[in-house]
């Protein structure tokens, strides 16, 4: 909150110094910004950063930036990226530095629109376009504030979640959807993995997701229709996915081996594979977790 | 870090709200292969009509669960089918048609089998070497082929009970008597 304090402070100083330059156009954007009548100091910053006088200063380029930054939300993430550039081109003729902190912290602020977009689809089920604000929210901040910025904790956030996010639909869609369901929560849980073997989430929900997929297959052929050769199929095709999930789950147990939900994972893993002894010893297991 | 970045939480306990735990795999390849069978093997024409009964004797089991819930009341050609449990061999009142006995009964297939010797029935086990002890189909977990349920058949004691097995029933077995 005190940041923020002081960012406006710092917003405020430097509109009011932009006015005392007395240049034409940027002192009336300036006039318009101050009562929040930001389309019509568009109108003028845009003639502001044309002309040849007024275009030399960081000020007018930072004003054009916070005017398109509180545009954004009438006209759409277009003035975003236009706020963005001007907030760039005002530290590019700040040639001496004198606005760097300023300028850093706009770009910071906006930029992170990028990330919250990203976290906002993820919670509100856009799942499809969660990952590419994400992922422009990491390379401008490499681009343009860190090159060296190491984002591997915020990946893992990220991506846990969106896997999740990705796993949790199965219940809400119908069967045939459910394999893209399943491999987009495989997939995203796997950059989790890429970055760290031992994270617990990625490995448990990996595991998890073959063996509900494995599941899935054998609950749903039809009874009826269902013959002999048919049955053989589907036991490799289940068999094959219970497989696949087994190193991710005794993973997550040997990370983890006191979560219930891995070891209820694994009896079902071994119970479906008809291994009965590593099915005996994790339902012994489960038992006494639930004694 | 961030000015008004927006927090992921609760992500990691999300995974394991949705269908944890174990889902009964087992029992519903064992229900769809008895309805296989059923529809595999041709019984003498006097047991194609009434009822076709398909009997699961053996408590509590989920086994008999599934083949209540998919095929109660359903049509087998022109035969309707019953499900039923039996607790005991006394309570086995009409012969049924398959009689399948769980694994911890399969070791009364002795006595099953004796007591239905003239009657066409089906009879099912589920332990090893039980095909010498009477049993006509004994389920059997397939070692050498990734541990898939599969079946042996006894065509000899298929015969006794006047019973012909489909080629396709016994091509497809882990062994078959002959």
């Amino acid at each position: 909150m005190n940041r923020l304090k002081n960012i406006l402070l710092v917003v405020t100083f430097i509109l009011i110094s932009v006015g005392g330059y007395a240049q034409n156009y940027t002192a009336k954007a300036y006039k318009f910004y101050q009562v929040k009548q930001f389309d019509s100091a568009m109108l003028y910053i845009d003639s502001a950063v044309v002309s040849i006088d007024e275009s030399k200063y960081s000020k007018t380029w930072q004003l054009r930036g916070v005017v398109y930054r509180n545009l954004e939300a009438k006209h759409g993430i277009k003035y975003r990226e236009i706020a963005l550039q001007s907030f760039l081109e005002a530290r590019k003729v700040d040639t001496l530095n004198e606005f760097k902190l300023e300028i850093d912290s706009y770009i910071e602020n906006l930029n992170v629109r990028y990330y919250n977009d990203a976290v906002n689809n993820v919670l509100s089920g856009n799942l499809e376009k969660a990952e590419q604000p994400y992922l422009t929210y990491k390379q401008n901040y490499w681009a343009y504030l860190d090159e060296n910025k190491d984002f591997n904790a915020i990946d893992i956030q990220f991506y846990n979640a969106l896997a999740s996010a990705w796993f949790k639909r199965n219940t809400l869609v119908e069967s045939g959807e459910k394999k893209t369901v399943y491999s987009n929560a495989i997939r995203y849980f796997g950059k989790v993995l890429a970055i760290d073997s031992t994270n617990y989430s990625a490995n448990y929900g990996i595991g998890i997701s073959y063996y509900n997929q494995g599941a899935d297959v054998v609950e749903g052929m039809d009874p009826f229709s269902t013959d002999i050769e048919e049955i053989d199929r589907i036991q490799n095709e289940s068999i094959e996915l219970f497989k696949s999930g087994e190193p991710y789950l005794k993973k997550a147990f040997e990370i983890n081996p006191n979560e219930k939900e891995v070891v209820e994972g694994l009896t079902g893993i071994y119970y479906s594979l008809n291994e009965d002894k590593e099915y005996e010893y994790f339902q012994q297991l489960l038992n006494k977790m639930e004694e | 870090m961030i000015l008004g970045a927006l927090i992921l939480s609760g992500f990691s306990s999300g995974v394991s709200t949705v269908n944890a735990g174990m889902r009964d795999t087992r029992s519903i390849y064992k229900a769809l292969f008895i309805y296989n069978f059923a529809t595999l093997v041709d019984w003498p024409s006097e047991y194609r009509k009434g009822d076709f009964i398909i009997g699961v004797y053996g408590n509590g089991n989920s086994v008999h669960s599934e083949l209540l819930k998919k095929y109660n009341g359903k049509a087998i050609g022109a035969q309707n089918i019953t499900v039923k449990k039996y607790n005991s061999i006394s309570e086995i009142k009409t012969v049924p048609h398959i009689l399948y006995l769980t694994e911890e009964k399969s070791d009364k297939i002795t006595s099953v089998s004796s007591k239905y010797s003239r009657k066409s029935s089906l009879l099912i086990t589920e332990k090893e070497g039980y095909l010498n002890k009477g049993s006509i189909i004994n389920f059997v977990i397939d070692r050498k082929k990734n541990n898939k349920q599969s079946y042996e058949i006894s065509k000899i004691n298929a015969k006794k009970h006047k019973l012909v097995i489909a080629s396709k029933l016994t091509s497809l077995a882990v062994k078959v008597v002959e």
